[in-house]
């Protein structure tokens, strides 16, 4: 569905400078797939999306969207676009913004009522339909940019930092959307900062830094462990004192809540068996941080 | 873009210029029109002896000369680059809509927009100061849009700019023509530079119901033709975003 292809790209100022935002990038995206991009600030996210949307052109390699070059594939096909900052006409008012987008997305006049009350009642946006943009609350302008890119079943939605904004019932609302969405000839891109929200929703993650793809990750429970150690956080019901004996290097955080280091899942396993053997109850075991985050701060050279 | 999609979105596109150029021009006209109309009235009945329609006609001339270019500019600027600074292009360019496609009709709706709102002044006049046939101002609106807004819309491709680079390139041209005239460089820069004279020449032959120079009326709306085609290209072939 997706082909990046040795893309590069280089911004040059009028004094010559250059700053290299997107080098040797290469990267397939198949139809089907939900696909996460996260990066640190200045990775070169939205310029990977700029030239996926044939805003900016690549300064070396090739970009196709099935096949075409990008604004070829949008001319023809359109797709669902939720940009990370909104920005439409601060006059028009919410639901003739969405009509306006309803007409440039080609859907037939008789049936863009129906598009627009649809989005309308999925986003929660009935009682601001009057609203002007202007008015709108950072959270509902978000609701509002997503509302646009969901007016016609597109083929290929890019969602750029799609929660940033939203309240946890909205992001949570957001992630159901998502999930709605999947389906075997829709694509879907998240790009986002949020790598617990990416761990739930994307099947892979390409990890970028400094323009260049450092890793992609697959976020099934076992491809997406991280090759270092992991901790934990174990909440034992009853037990304790058997703790310190199975995980020697525990730190107490009380109330019976302990942190552990192990090297991997297999290590986990092993103990926590041989702790509820000797008679421990435990009431939770959670990761201090997702494998995603784990993956994402060993891609970029931040310490674990 | 579909003819659909054109004819849906065509009203949207004249009821946004109505909000964001409309209002400006016909505020912008009123007042100028009457920092025209009332020195004139007192200075011409002063010291002329002449009917009231000649009266009427005499203001209407100075009115349409003042204006005219002005609310061209104000109605042709930023069509591109309004977009291409408040990033809305986003949206709009992720809907199956071809950039130059889109940005044509945005130049068609505002010519029509600039007309009707020439049109509201005129009857502003014809109430407060009296008849004037409507032909020449719409028709002097219509070649400076199109020689002047051609420009525009060509610097509004890749500047925010654009309106300064056009008060540059004809202020450029008027003062080449007035100080260079005969000089042997001038003789070969006229044909480059933009032929602003042409707007007077056209506008004195209307109102004297003389015969109009054809050719140079040509000239005047190919030379805007010109940059408007050239800012079509520049829509196909450069990035949006760059």
């Amino acid at each position: 569905m997706i082909q990046f292809n040795d893309v590069g790209k280089t911004y040059r100022s009028i004094t010559g400078r250059t700053v290299r935002a997107v080098d040797g990038f290469t990267l397939d995206i198949p139809r089907g797939e939900v696909f996460g991009i996260a990066g640190p600030n200045g990775a070169g996210k939205s310029t990977l999306i700029g030239m996926l949307l044939g805003f900016l052109h690549p300064s070396r390699g090739t970009v196709r969207l099935s096949g075409l070059v990008p604004r070829s594939y949008i001319e023809r096909n359109g797709i669902g676009y939720l940009s990370e900052l909104i920005t439409m006409n601060k006059r028009w008012r919410l639901d003739t913004a969405l009509v306006r987008y309803a007409i440039l997305a080609d859907i037939p006049r008789e049936r863009v009522p129906e598009s627009v009350e649809r989005v309308i009642a999925t986003l929660g946006l009935d009682e601001h339909r009057r609203k002007s943009v202007k008015a709108l609350s950072k959270g509902n302008l978000q609701r509002l940019g997503l509302a646009q890119a969901l007016l016609r079943d597109e083929e290929l939605l890019i969602l750029d930092e799609p929660t940033h904004g939203l309240d946890p019932v909205w992001t949570q609302r957001f992630r159901d959307i998502v999930n709605g969405l999947r389906d075997p000839g829709r694509t879907i891109i998240i790009a986002s900062h949020n790598l617990d929200e990416l761990q739930r929703l994307a099947d892979r993650v390409a990890i970028i830094d400094h323009g260049r793809l450092q890793r992609v990750v697959g976020t099934g429970s076992m491809d997406s462990q991280a090759t270092g150690a992991l901790t934990y956080r174990i909440s034992l019901a009853s037990g304790v004192e058997e703790f310190t004996r199975v995980f020697p290097g525990a730190v107490s955080l009380g109330r019976g809540e302990l942190e552990v280091v192990v090297a991997g899942l297999d290590e986990l396993n092993a103990k926590l068996r041989e702790l509820i053997i000797a008679g421990a109850v435990v009431a939770a075991v959670v990761p201090t941080r997702s494998a995603l985050e784990q993956q994402f701060r060993e891609a970029v050279g931040e310490p674990s | 873009m579909k003819r659909s999609q054109i004819t849906a979105y065509l009203p949207w596109q004249l009821w946004d210029f109505a909000v964001d150029r409309g209002i400006a021009i016909l505020f912008t006209g009123g007042l100028m029109g009457m920092s025209i109309v009332l020195p004139g009235h007192m200075v011409l009945t002063e010291h002329q002896q002449l009917s009231p329609e000649a009266l009427t006609l005499e203001l209407f001339k100075a009115v349409v000369a003042q204006t005219v270019s002005i609310f061209v500019v104000i109605a042709a600027s930023g069509i591109v680059a309004n977009d291409r600074v408040s990033g809305s292009y986003r949206f709009l360019f992720s809907k199956p809509v071809r950039q130059p496609v889109y940005y044509a009709l945005q130049f068609a709706i505002t010519l029509l927009g600039v007309l009707i709102a020439g049109l509201i002044l005129l009857s502003i006049f014809w109430v407060l100061v009296g008849w004037a046939s409507p032909v020449v101002p719409l028709i002097m609106i219509t070649v400076s849009y199109l020689a002047l807004g051609g420009p525009i819309f060509f610097f509004s491709t890749f500047t925010r700019f654009d309106w300064a680079l056009l008060v540059v390139l004809w202020g450029g041209s008027a003062i080449a023509r007035t100080v260079f005239s005969d000089s042997s460089w001038y003789q070969v820069a006229q044909w480059i530079l933009p032929p602003v004279h042409h707007i007077d020449k056209l506008r004195g032959a209307l109102f004297a119901d003389t015969p109009v120079d054809v050719g140079g009326v040509v000239w005047l709306i190919g030379y805007g033709m010109l940059f408007f085609l050239a800012g079509l290209v520049m829509l196909e072939r450069k990035a949006i975003a760059e």
